[in-house]
């Protein structure tokens, strides 16, 4: 049984705007202990209850990484992965009945609903999918106010200076340059931590990238080379 | 003190007197003049003596030494300790410069910036020797580089030199790594600087570069076995022992790893790693690149990157070789169209080939590589005249062009028209026209031509029947009128006359091969004309002028035909007809008048009185 409703885009992220048969919805999926998924559209979002058959339990997180560097298993960390939502441009994002933890208030929108409570599953520790979609699907609108919602949830629970540099995309930007550079520095050892943990990774990975380039070239180049023993 | 020299070039010879002369040359015909020329020739029998003293006397060669030495490197170090300039190249005997503006070109370079040196490419039959790591490495690298491409600070050279033991073969290789160990800035210019000799080095000799190599592997890695020494020069050589190099790069002598790296990426850019299936490539780049990103040290991988470049860039050589040998095969199809075209016309209007009328004459020409695929050309058009001649000779030297196999398809069919092709064990350029068959000369008047021009179909005609009426004269189809000024003395070669004729034969004009030059019976055979010592000293690179002063020396005059007249003369050339030639250094650079000058002397020796009767014998010309 799926439950589905379409609400306006602006509805989803503005305040106070939560639609009465949303509760329906709720109940729905955790009546049939389904899925809860909401995935943004360029003018509405679309909040249906699926089934979970092979995802049970699991966040399921549909977008595309920010570089083509990032791989699910760079963010094994849970400090890492409370980044999650800057580095993976969310366009849908699935919760299992088992992780809706919060239902939110009222006065918050819809878009608080599931990025809080994607938060606390992160803070759990949930295993979570990534599944990558095209850029096209993505809509850039959609997941900057995504991760707009969720800078903000992540700046009131840790008290840390370096989340209150300029405006939220500055700091969002901040925060993405940080898995690379060490700019920030983090009181907090836990987002510290995640921070270091992901550069070293992306530094491997990285690595692992020029490596591969300079190999094909290699053999590129080689094959070239060798048309000229032919003759 | 005078200045020193930004360069020092450094020939080392031995008994290879005609490879000396291509060497010289080149050296010669350097626009940048910045440089002192080194011969150190080990005690040679040959001539060699007589062409040092032709480019002293020309000031090219500022100093040199002739006694015997324990071997090349020994000669080189030998060199090293007599230069003075800067900058040191050695390019032995049969090394050519690529460009006359390689000096000019790394002097820039070494000036603009601050280098120890600057190392370029070789070249020798379209394989380039295309260095690429600027490191220590390179002792293992690529087991090899062209020398004749490097030029290095005189005195960081003077603290490495060359390792003289007996059984070195890659004494340079050894010393240009230990320059890099040493920390040299020497800077690698993906540009072919230097052709090499086609005649075999001591590097030829596999069997004994092979301990030789043995020798420094083991010697500058200190870990590393006999055996392993020989796997990698089989590696190097046959591609041979793929785990054997697995095995070295995972070793725990990080250097070693390294440089073995290096070399099995290089090696795997020659042509004799074809014999690698897919995998194997694979997997010994992927070790290599393993072993290179062991420390995660950016800088080790950089090397990588310039081996890509460059062997994209040595590719891009080959393929402008490829370009330009179809270029050439495409100028000689659509000129062999045109050629049948006219010999089709000339057929109908006069008596060629088996209709023209016999004649006793004999022709000698010569040819080279760069000619090779044109030749047949000139030599068509000799045997469509009205004249026939009674022989065709061709001379090529089989340290250039090694057999007939090696001769296109249209040439070799010449050889059923009466064609005789002839290899001679060494070139000695254009002598070869008639240094080995001089001797038919002493039957028949002898006719020399060159390869590049399409004789017309009277041409023979003309020589013969001059030949008829002046039975002891040269007789030349173009000829020049020697220049006298108003003192007498003889000006320079560019200020003479060209194209012209007299009324009778005469010992002002000079015949040249181009139109094609008969000399009368004993004229060649005469052992003075041959004799090699003189040929060096006077006219290396002028057989022209040195028949010429042949004639001089015993008052034989020169017939010049109708067709020596600027309207007439014009005949046809081939498509490579620039390739070789010896235009550049002979007349724009003067050569000639240094020849012509050592001549005249040399003719002065034999007959005193020649100036004066070549004064007497003038007409005016019409």
């Amino acid at each position: 049984m799926a439950f589905e409703m379409e609400i306006p885009y602006r509805a989803f992220f503005a305040a106070e705007e939560r639609p009465a048969d949303f509760q329906d919805l709720l109940h729905a999926c955790f009546d049939t202990r389904g899925e809860l998924r909401a995935t943004i559209a360029p003018d509405h979002v679309r909040l249906e209850v699926l089934d979970q058959v092979n995802n049970a339990g699991k966040l399921r997180l549909s977008g595309c990484w920010r570089a083509p560097d990032f791989q699910p298993d760079d963010l094994e960390s849970l400090a890492a992965k409370l980044t999650l939502p800057f580095l993976f441009k969310i366009a849908a994002v699935g919760l299992p009945h088992s992780q809706i933890y919060t239902l939110g208030h009222d006065h918050r929108p819809l878009a608080d609903f599931f990025m809080r409570n994607l938060f606390l599953a992160i803070c759990r520790d949930v295993a979570t999918t990534c599944e990558t979609i095209t850029t096209a699907a993505a809509v850039a609108q959609g997941v900057s106010d995504f991760q707009r919602q969720y800078f903000s949830i992540l700046k009131a629970t840790f008290d840390e200076p370096a989340l209150e540099q300029g405006s939220a995309n500055d700091a969002i930007g901040f925060i993405q340059a940080n898995a690379y550079l060490p700019i920030l520095n983090f009181n907090n050892p836990l987002l510290q931590h995640g921070a270091q943990h992901l550069r070293f990774i992306l530094s491997k990975r990285g690595e692992h990238s020029r490596i591969g380039h300079l190999k094909s070239q290699v053999l590129e180049a080689r094959e070239k080379m060798l048309v000229h023993f032919d003759t | 003190m005078k200045t020193p020299p930004l360069f020092s070039i450094i020939t080392v010879t031995r008994n290879d007197v005609w490879s000396l002369t291509k060497t010289a040359r080149s050296v010669f015909q350097q626009v940048c003049t910045d440089f002192e020329y080194i011969i150190v020739d080990g005690a040679s029998e040959d001539s060699t003596l007589s062409l040092v003293d032709f480019w002293k006397i020309q000031g090219l060669v500022t100093k040199s030494v002739s006694e015997k030495d324990t071997g090349v490197y020994n000669a080189m170090n030998k060199g090293l300790k007599m230069a003075r300039g800067q900058f040191v190249c050695f390019l032995n005997a049969s090394d050519v410069f690529a460009d006359d503006d390689v000096l000019e070109k790394v002097g820039r370079l070494v000036q603009d910036r601050v280098l120890d040196g600057i190392l370029g490419w070789g070249e020798l039959n379209d394989q380039i020797w295309a260095s690429w790591i600027e490191d220590e490495a390179f002792k293992m690298a690529s087991l090899g580089f062209c020398h004749q491409a490097l030029f290095a600070r005189r005195t960081l050279l003077l603290e490495q030199q060359f390792d003289e033991r007996p059984f070195k073969t890659d004494s340079d290789t050894r010393q240009l790594g230990q320059l890099y160990e040493h920390g040299a800035q020497i800077s690698i210019l993906p540009e072919v600087l230097a052709l090499r000799g086609g005649e075999p080095g001591i590097s030829a000799d596999l069997e004994r570069t092979r301990i030789s190599i043995n020798c420094t592997l083991i010697e500058e890695y200190p870990g590393l076995s006999d055996a392993q020494a020989e796997q990698i020069i089989d590696f190097r050589r046959k591609c041979t022992g793929v785990g054997n190099m697995l095995a070295l790069m995972a070793q725990p002598d990080e250097r070693l790893a390294r440089h073995v790296a290096y070399m099995v990426l290089d090696t795997l850019f020659q042509k004799a790693s074809k014999v690698f299936d897919k995998t194997q490539v694979e997997t010994l780049t992927d070790k290599a690149l393993e072993v290179l990103d062991a420390d995660g040290n950016a800088d080790a991988l950089q090397p990588v990157e310039q081996l890509i470049c460059a062997q994209a860039r040595r590719a891009g050589f080959l393929n402008d070789n490829d370009v330009a040998r179809d270029d050439l095969d495409r100028a000689v199809s659509k000129f062999q169209g045109e050629e049948e075209g006219r010999i089709k016309k000339v057929r109908a209007a006069l008596p060629v080939g088996d209709k023209a009328t016999s004649s006793s004459m004999v022709i000698s020409l010569t040819s080279f590589p760069a000619r090779i695929k044109t030749v047949h050309f000139a030599i068509r058009s000799l045997m469509e005249q009205t004249c026939r001649p009674k022989e065709i000779h061709l001379w090529l030297g089989r340290d250039e062009i090694p057999g007939r196999n090696w001769l296109p398809g249209r040439l070799r069919e010449l050889e059923e028209r009466g064609l005789q092709i002839h290899f001679a064990d060494r070139t000695v350029h254009q002598y070869d026209k008639f240094m080995h068959n001089a001797a038919l000369n002493g039957d028949d008047p002898f006719v020399i031509v060159d390869d590049d021009v399409i004789y017309p179909p009277q041409a023979l005609e003309h020589l013969f029947k001059a030949h008829q009426e002046y039975p002891d004269a040269v007789i030349g189809n173009r000829c020049h009128r020697i220049g006298v000024g108003k003192d007498g003395t003889i000006v320079s070669y560019k200020d003479w006359k060209r194209e012209q004729r007299m009324p009778r034969p005469s010992l002002q004009l000079l015949p040249t091969g181009a139109g094609g030059v008969l000399y009368p019976v004993g004229f060649l055979s005469d052992a003075m004309v041959t004799n090699v010592d003189d040929i060096l000293s006077c006219a290396p690179y002028a057989d022209d002028i040195w028949l010429k002063a042949t004639a001089l020396a015993r008052a034989i005059p020169t017939m010049a035909t109708a067709l020596s007249h600027g309207a007439d003369w014009y005949h046809r050339y081939t498509p490579s007809m620039w390739a070789g030639t010896l235009q550049y250094a002979n007349v724009e650079r003067g050569l000639n008048d240094t020849q012509i000058g050592q001549c005249l002397e040399w003719v002065a020796r034999i007959r005193p009185d020649w100036h004066a009767e070549m004064l007497k014998d003038g007409v005016d010309g019409v």
